[in-house]
């Protein structure tokens, strides 16, 4: 069976507000449909290009200073087209500016709340915290880039699946959707991430993943 | 007399907020009074004859005023200090309101003030410490500070405003930077010798080239358990600490330091031993209580680093542990952060933000037997347990559910902690 490799770049400095916390939920969910997951540490474009799906997390002013050599050695242009990835808050700043094609963003004045954001059909709720224009949520390229950051897809069971989905995929796995553990653990995703909606978007509705 | 009418007004609002919640409700007569008597701050501030002493930084601030506050006491020192639970500008006001007279004069020698890390700056530009303590900058409340760096700039504005005496954490590398610029005070330095160990204490990483450690003038020579003991002026002293922890020690040397500048030729290091010996723990820092019968710990946690520090320090063989995350933690995403590798179980989950941690919980194998946001329903299913077996019990919470247990339980005041 192949193993399904989850690469993070620089977790230590990238993880301010509990972003490689995405990376478990990712792994927790692959495990509990039956993959073997590996999460491994990625400083070159050989290792982020050999992952099957890739997190560029959110750090400090002086973390992202430090990691300015090593982000800009990374061939993002082959990153963003074919590993699936997720970026947050100053990983999809970093990116907004210096991936190629890039068109940057400005500053304007700050917002620190929850948010629910759209992805096409899917909702996602998260905190953002930031003074970008940048949007809450979207596609660049097989990357999701966002500005809720923390464990946004911990809290979202459809966007969850959805990157494990492409994970899988890239990785030529097929996920056991009915395998008992995996219909355990979304059940208890559904359960716990719905109350989080209840408080944090009382007005808007769950949107329960439905596993096929 | 000018500020008799206001006075009695904020007094009024305050009484009428206690018949509702007992032992609650400093923040809205402070704001009735700040509204109406702006000018009293920065009269009661510079009233002092040994003048203001400022205690601010991300964490460690309650312990380390509490322990100064004592030893100025011991000292034969009138003090005029604010609760834990009001150090920010209504909370001051709020102080003022309970401890002066009704034209607004406030007894004491000297003013020991905790101050919130976010409000101190702009507080320093009323009044100008003579004496301030900085423990450190930790990635703390990241919704509302943003970047450990913001925190730091806010620091640089108290340390360059303090008159006299600057005392700094050495293991600190923001602190170091903040002694870097032109400061009218002198600095003196508290640390530990073992440098290892400060590494773990979780001080926001600058990512530059790291600057010497400066030599420190009191400093954590050993800690074994709670026996901490350390080095004051080239005097070693050794003592209990009143809770659990290395930055507790750490929080001691801080405040004999402090204590230290705050007295001059006055400080009688064997004096200040005794106290800190003598001190029970702030409220919620290892305090034990007996509820109905039970002792029961409580652990405060407010932000990354205090909840691992305080989860690598549990005792081993826990048992009966609620663990309740309130209202204050806005974004909860930084208990993703934290590795509760030394959590072996939780009982029961509960606080307004049960769900975030229940999820963050559930992601490291831990499944709590109860998840419920009604605090008093969880707090009575848990003292329902049977009794544990080798641990006592204990609760760990973020303040606001310490605030709301704490007033379940009838503690109204803040000051009564037992050792």
């Amino acid at each position: 069976m192949n193993q399904i490799i989850l690469g993070t770049i620089q977790a230590g400095k990238l993880n301010l507000n509990g972003d490689q916390g995405n990376l478990l939920a990712l792994k927790r969910f692959l495990e509990a449909s039956g993959q073997s997951v590996r999460v491994v540490p990625v400083g070159t474009s050989e290792e982020a290009l050999a992952c099957h799906f890739l997190l560029l997390g959110h750090g400090s002013m002086a973390a992202m200073d430090s990691l300015a050599v090593l982000l800009g050695s990374l061939d993002w242009s082959a990153i963003l087209e074919t590993v699936p990835g997720l970026s947050v808050g100053s990983g999809t700043e970093w990116l907004a500016q210096n991936a190629p094609g890039a068109t940057g963003f400005q500053r304007v004045e700050r917002t620190s709340e929850f948010r629910v954001a759209n992805l096409g059909p899917i909702s996602v709720l998260g905190y953002r915290n930031s003074d970008s224009t940048l949007p809450d949520l979207t596609m660049s390229g097989s990357f999701i880039t966002t500005m809720l950051h923390g464990p946004v897809l911990a809290k979202n069971p459809v966007l969850l699946a959805r990157a494990a989905a492409a994970a899988a995929k890239r990785a030529g796995v097929a996920l056991n959707f009915k395998a008992p553990q995996l219909v355990d653990w979304v059940g208890n995703l559904n359960r716990i991430s719905r109350q989080i909606w209840q408080i944090e978007a009382p007005d808007q509705k769950y949107p329960e993943l439905l596993l096929p | 007399m000018r500020y008799l009418p206001a006075i009695v007004i904020g007094r009024l609002a305050r009484f009428g907020v206690r018949l509702v919640r007992p032992g609650g409700g400093s923040a809205l007569p402070g704001l009735v009074l700040s509204k109406l008597a702006p000018g009293i701050l920065r009269r009661t501030f510079d009233s002092f004859e040994d003048g203001l002493v400022v205690i601010t930084g991300s964490a460690g601030k309650s312990t380390t005023t509490k322990m100064v506050v004592a030893i100025a006491r011991a000292h034969g020192l009138t003090v005029f200090t604010n609760p834990t639970t009001a150090n920010i500008k209504q909370g001051f006001y709020a102080s003022i309101l309970e401890r002066s007279n009704l034209l607004g004069r406030v007894p004491g020698q000297v003013a020991i003030l905790e101050m919130d890390e976010g409000h101190a700056a702009e507080l320093v530009s009323e009044v100008a410490p003579r004496i301030t303590a900085i423990m450190n900058v930790v990635e703390d409340q990241l919704d509302r500070f943003v970047d450990p760096a913001l925190v730091r700039e806010k620091l640089q504005v108290v340390a360059n405003a303090t008159t006299e005496h600057l005392v700094l954490n050495a293991d600190d590398q923001n602190l170091l930077l903040i002694a870097q610029s032109e400061l009218q005070a002198s600095v003196h330095w508290f640390g530990l010798t073992d440098k290892k160990a400060a590494a773990t204490l979780g001080y926001a990483p600058t990512y530059q080239e790291p600057i010497p450690s400066p030599n420190t003038t009191s400093t954590v020579l050993e800690l074994v358990e709670r026996q901490v003991k350390i080095a004051c002026h080239g005097k070693m002293v050794g003592f209990e600490l009143p809770s659990r922890g290395l930055h507790f020690a750490l929080d001691a040397a801080a405040a004999l330091e402090t204590a230290k500048q705050v007295l001059g030729d006055r400080f009688n290091i064997e004096l200040a031993r005794q106290t800190l010996a003598d001190l029970p723990p702030v409220f919620a820092r290892g305090e034990v209580v007996e509820i109905r019968g039970v002792p029961v710990e409580f652990i405060l946690v407010q932000n990354p680093i205090s909840t691992q520090l305080n989860l690598d320090n549990l005792p081993k063989n826990l048992e009966r542990v609620m663990f309740a995350i309130g209202r204050d933690v806005h974004d909860p995403s930084w208990l993703w952060t934290v590795q509760p590798n030394n959590l072996p179980i939780v009982d029961v989950v509960t606080g307004y933000n049960v769900a975030e941690a229940e999820l963050w919980l559930s992601h490291h194998g831990i499944f709590p037997g109860l998840a419920t946001d009604d605090l008093e329903a969880a707090f009575d299913h848990w003292l329902a347990l049977p009794e544990p077996a080798s641990s006592i019990r204990t609760v760990i919470f973020s303040a606001d559910a310490m605030r709301r247990i704490r007033r379940m339980l009838g503690f109204t005041s803040p000051e009564e902690v037992q050792r």
